[in-house]
């Protein structure tokens, strides 16, 4: 097993893949980062052509893993998420033949990881299985490999098709993050470089991005985010956080998801990511910034922007 | 340089086929040149698929076409589908698997009828036009050029979405020359028309699309100007962004974008791309930006072209940037940009020292309430709409919807359950409001106020039950509230903005509004939608019984209620309207202090205020 330098050297590696590839968004590639390393699975949302599937893409080849990318569409049927049906046909004593159906596990159900492009264009039945088998990591009562799942989407808007996922489905997704185009951001910078490398073809574009990382570096980072310990000076703004949203932003169970499961367990996990990609031995309230990674869809928007807020008073 | 050889050919092989239309030719010529996608928006017969064609042809490039229908599936689109069976134990396995067909040979597409498509069938499909490459392997694509019916005129199909047309960096608006001021090509047109010598064929070209790219990508592209073509797009993202519409993206603005420009120094033949090369971004606009916005964009283009552009002025709100992630979950203010003309005789309802209570307008929410449920939108069974759901088949009847490949496999062995029938719905035909507001000049003060509040009250109700809303105000005339050009919408913050603005002129008339009302009803063919008509005063323009409009109502069975603002007695015009529709009728009443609207007759049951709590 790598060691836990030589680990963190590697997804460092992965970072490096994603800025050849696309320009500016440095919060979404740090968030895929510590999707990849704490096995949590994301969502990123954001306006057509803002290079969302690219940078799915792009991270999940420079992982190493064995992965699954599927486009999602209307007509998606479970089938091509989870593999081929087999009919098992076996004739009966006394006439006729009994029918069975059975999934024989393929495309998600055998993937390390999974890019799901336009999550919210699939049909309602095909995205409960799916969503489902991301949260179980089950297919049936098998268990499946999978460790992350990437989800992407557009905005959702009254006149067109897809419509928003449900705030449960969501939460499947412990990093959630918008992604917005860089043509309107206040900054001209990213937009001025990403025009300046397309003109000179210096952007990656249909090559594919390297395998610079593996299985093997992501278990000895995994392993090693147990090591990173957690201060109670911590935990406790983390509480403080929710009680500010509570008490402040009025979050409360009608307009909010802060679930026990994605604030009190998983927020422990990315903090952890946070530091160990840091390369901190503990966990320190500067780590408490992956909480808006978490709170995009989670709470009310004017609570969500305020966040850094909230997390800076607290630190 | 000269403009490239083949390039002249191309030129000559259009002219023949399509008189006039010199946008769109031009458009077709740099997505050729560029190797970028194009997509040509117009109305049915003006040309679109044979202007296509005859590049298609001219190219001499190989071609692979789809016509699309409602039924065009992801896996036609990919090839032909195969049900690969193979044993596996005692059973065997099923497989659906898509052979690569004409579309994984062709280097060039035409997609006919782009709109008709099951918006979603299109997502694969569109992947392959970004990635060039399908699933079994990289595609020897160039271009695809897509036709596609304007909005108005496509009613069988969803709308396709902007990330799905995206993927078309090129793309242009074409009109029918019979309808345009100037009538010289209609003219022309029409001469070749009734020629009865054969016209000259043009013989295929056969000029390798190879050749017509070389040039383009050769083009330098100087610093200064990919900053110009820079500020140029923000500035057009900053004005569809006003406007609440999707803009340009980060991907077609680099890249694709880049080589677009280029194209058009090519087409000049520049070597290296000028400020006049800037104009490439006419031919980006058109499903990019809404109708109404593309002369503002078309004259910031030529500004930007004579190098007159200042650099943008106004900054976007900060933490809001101007990209189109503001969806429906942000929920951030959107307003249409009015017309300059109009925008000046707009003004804020002017906020009053001791703000008043707000007009109570539960009762007649309330009494609506029973009514407006029962149009609710939701997704409701429609012969057009999109499969969503499956279901089993219980009849042979409804074999039609059935899925193919599992009707197929069905009918040579049978198993339990039988092939899923696809269950096609459609949102968005549940229920409809229009909301007609009286702006004559005697809607001053106060009734303005109450007028917006009964507004912003009904439009509330409305968002509720995510019914469509259409914003008319009159006077003599009616003007009704568009967005992205259709009356009907769900924007309700925008509706909500915009009732906020109020004047008072003109006379009253109320033949304009309920006849846009109803027209506007009857274009969405659906029966029982919701009229809501504020009033201060009977009709002294136009039929003073709106006989016309009230039979209308009836045939389409839209119920009209009526609110009359004022303190006299109402009108009987107004209960007459509501009764004989099966509406409501309401009065403004001051009941304790506060203006309240009070039934004044209708046929359904209003429970009294004390009963109401």
């Amino acid at each position: 097993m790598p060691t836990a330098a030589a680990a963190r050297e590697r997804l460092r590696e992965i970072e490096e893949q994603l800025d050849a590839f696309v320009v500016g968004h440095g919060e979404a590639k740090r968030a895929l980062l510590l999707a990849l390393l704490c096995r949590e699975h994301i969502y990123l949302e954001g306006p057509p052509g803002a290079a969302k599937t690219r940078m799915a893409e792009v991270a999940a080849r420079a992982g190493g893993l064995r992965f699954f990318f599927y486009q999602l569409h209307r007509d998606t049927r479970l089938a091509e998420l989870v593999g081929d049906v087999v009919l098992e046909r076996e004739p009966l004593a006394g006439g006729g033949e009994r029918i069975a159906q059975r999934t024989l596990p393929g495309g998600i159900a055998t993937a390390e990881l999974c890019v799901l492009d336009d999550i919210s264009r699939a049909p309602g039945e095909a995205l409960n299985v799916l969503l489902r088998l991301l949260q179980e990591r089950k297919l049936g009562d098998a268990p499946i490999p999978l460790l992350t799942a990437i989800a992407t989407s557009n905005p959702q808007r009254d006149e067109y098709y897809n419509e928003p996922l449900d705030p449960a489905n969501l939460d499947r997704f412990a990093l959630q993050l918008r992604v917005p185009g860089l043509l309107g951001a206040l900054d001209e910078a990213p937009a001025r470089e990403l025009l300046e490398r397309a003109a000179a073809g210096a952007l990656a574009d249909d090559a594919r991005a390297r395998a610079v990382c593996d299985r093997a570096a992501l278990d000895a980072a995994y392993a090693a985010l147990a090591g990173v310990a957690v201060p109670q000076a911590v935990r406790d703004a983390l509480l403080e956080v929710l009680r500010i949203l509570r008490a402040e932003y009025g979050c409360d169970e009608t307009n909010s998801l802060l679930t026990d499961r994605s604030f009190l367990v998983k927020s422990i996990k990315l903090l952890r990511g946070h530091a160990w990609l840091a390369g901190r031995a503990a966990v320190a309230s500067a780590d408490l910034a992956v909480l808006r990674w978490m709170t995009t869809f989670r709470v009310p928007e004017e609570a969500h922007e305020k966040m850094d807020e909230i997390v800076a008073r607290v630190a | 340089m000269p403009p490239p050889a083949p390039l002249s050919r191309l030129r000559t092989a259009l002219d023949a086929a399509i008189v006039g239309q010199h946008d769109a030719k031009l458009a077709l010529e740099l997505a050729l040149l560029a190797e970028q996608h194009a997509l040509l928006i117009g109305p049915s017969g003006c040309g679109k698929s044979a202007l296509a064609e005859a590049a298609l042809a001219a190219s001499g490039a190989t071609v692979a076409r789809i016509a699309f229908h409602r039924d065009t599936r992801a896996a036609e689109l990919l090839g032909e589908v195969a049900l690969v069976r193979t044993p596996h134990g005692p059973g065997e396995r099923l497989a659906l698997r898509a052979l690569p067909g004409a579309l994984a040979r062709a280097e060039l597409w035409l997609l006919d009828d782009l709109e008709r498509a099951p918006g979603e069938a299109l997502a694969p499909l569109l992947r392959m036009l970004g990635e060039r490459e399908a699933p079994s392997g990289a595609l020897p694509l160039r271009s695809a050029i897509a036709t596609q019916l304007p909005r108005n005129q496509a009613r069988h199909a969803d709308a396709l979405e902007p990330a799905q047309l995206d993927r078309f960096a090129v793309q242009v608006r074409l009109r029918g020359l019979a309808l345009q001021a100037d009538a010289t090509l209609a003219g022309v047109l029409l001469s070749r028309a009734s020629d009865a010598s054969p016209r000259a064929e043009v013989a295929p070209a056969a000029l390798p699309a190879a050749s017509l790219a070389l040039a383009a990508r050769g083009v330098a592209l100087p610093a200064p100007l990919l900053a110009e073509w820079l500020a140029l797009w923000r500035r057009i993202a900053q004005l569809a962004q006003a406007a609440g519409a999707a803009s340009a993206s980060d991907r077609v603005v680099s890249a694709p974008g880049l080589a677009v420009l280029r194209a058009h120094a090519a087409l000049h033949g520049r070597s290296e791309a000028a400020r006049a090369d800037l104009r490439a971004a006419r031919f980006m606009l058109a499903a990019r930006v809404p109708e109404a916005l593309l002369s503002a964009a078309e004259q910031l283009i030529e500004r930007a072209a004579a190098g007159a552009l200042a650099p943008p002025s106004s900054t976007p709100r900060a933490g809001r940037a101007l990209s189109g992630d503001a969806g429906a979950r942000s929920a951030s203010p959107r307003r249409e940009a009015p017309a300059a003309e109009r925008s000046a005789r707009l003004s804020p309802i002017a906020p009053l020292r001791h703000r008043p209570e707000p007009a109570d307008v539960s009762r007649l929410v309330r009494a609506l309430r029973g009514q407006l449920d029962r149009a609710k939108a939701e997704r409701a069974p429609d012969p057009g709409g999109s499969p969503r759901k499956r279901a089993p088949l219980r009849s042979l009847a409804d074999a039609a919807d059935a899925d193919t490949v599992e009707l197929a496999l069905y009918a040579r062995a049978s198993w339990p359950g039988g092939p899923a029938l696809l269950r096609r719905e459609r949102r968005s035909r549940g229920g409809a409001l229009v909301l007609l507001r009286d702006i004559s000049a005697s809607m001053e003060g106060a009734r303005t106020r109450l007028a917006a509040d009964v507004v912003a009250g009904l439009v509330r109700a409305a968002a509720k039950r995510r019914m469509r809303v259409a914003y008319v105000e009159f006077h003599h005339d009616a003007e009704p509230f568009l967005v992205d050009g259709a009356l009907f919408h769900r924007r309700y913050r925008a509706l909500l903005e915009r009732a906020r603005l109020a004047r008072a002129e003109g006379r009253t008339s109320y033949e304009a509004p309920l006849r846009v009302a109803l027209e506007g009803l009857r274009a969405l063919r659906q029966r029982g939608g919701h009229i809501a008509l504020l009033t201060d005063g009977v009709p002294v323009v136009g039929d003073a019984r709106a006989a016309r409009e009230r039979a209308l109502a009836r045939e389409l069975g839209a119920r009209i209620h009526t609110v009359f603002l004022g303190n006299e007695e109402t009108p009987p015009l107004l209960v007459e309207l509501a009764e004989e529709t099966g509406g409501l009728c309401f009065r403004v009443a001051r009941d304790r202090g506060r203006s309240a609207l009070v039934p004044v007759r209708g046929p359904y049951p209003v429970a009294p205020l004390r009963a109401l709590r």
